[in-house]
């Protein structure tokens, strides 16, 4: 298996089961994406944008350093 | 959690569009350079008809890019459903991905343009310089098509 091409991981798979079952097709409708984007940022093969990051945070009302963490 | 957030990380609509865009462009290309490359062993340079086969591969890659489009849509909508529902056709990935895709486009079409030009400047055949024009774009655009789905695929 290849490696991850970026060394941010995040949370947002538990964060979405902690929200009452949230699917990826409900967050990507909140932040103006496709389901293959939060997929995508779910699998750690993309980056989201600051912007896009910080939006997803909002969503789950968490700080940003809970959802996103950057592996030494 | 329910089973379809487990599925793998399926093409976009605008990954799709560069497979397509690949896969006739080199369709297109093969059909020309196995009609051009025995005439360039058999035929002298100056007598070899090559501006119709050129603009015929680039019309057949044109209109056989917009059927495998239609074509592709109508078997995803019925096998997943249709996704334009969401209202979401290209997002900030596909951007970037775009973005990031057309970097060394930019710069292969860029040194072939260069080439033409020195061809043109030293009087070569026609044939050079509208062949070398052609490479040029058809190099550029699967560079970037390959970038572009690589993006998709491993990430960025």
């Amino acid at each position: 298996m290849a490696p991850k091409p970026t060394k941010v991981t995040n949370r947002i798979r538990t964060l979405r089961a902690d929200t009452g079952g949230m699917t990826q097709a409900d967050l990507a409708r909140q932040l103006g994406v496709t389901r293959q984007t939060v997929i995508a940022i779910e699998q750690g093969r993309y980056s989201p944008s600051l912007e896009l990051a910080f939006q997803i945070a909002r969503i789950f009302r968490q700080p940003l350093d809970e959802v996103f963490q950057y592996e030494d | 959690m329910d089973m379809v957030d487990d599925e793998p990380l399926y093409t976009t609509r605008e990954e799709r569009q560069v497979w397509i865009g690949l896969a006739t462009m080199a369709g297109s290309s093969v059909l020309y350079y196995t009609y051009m490359v025995p005439k360039l062993f058999r035929t002298p340079v100056a007598e070899i008809v090559w501006v119709p086969p050129l603009f015929f591969s680039v019309l057949v890659s044109l209109i056989a890019t917009i059927i495998f489009a239609i074509v592709v849509e109508i078997v995803v909508v019925v096998r997943r459903g249709d996704e334009s529902k969401s209202g979401v056709a290209a997002d900030v990935r596909d951007r970037e991905i775009s973005r990031q895709g057309g970097r060394l486009a930019t710069p292969i079409l860029g040194t072939g343009i260069g080439g033409v030009t020195i061809l043109a400047a030293l009087g070569a055949d026609y044939f050079w310089i509208g062949n070398l024009a052609f490479l040029a774009g058809l190099a550029a655009a699967v560079a970037e098509g390959v970038i572009k789905i690589r993006l998709y695929r491993r990430g960025f």
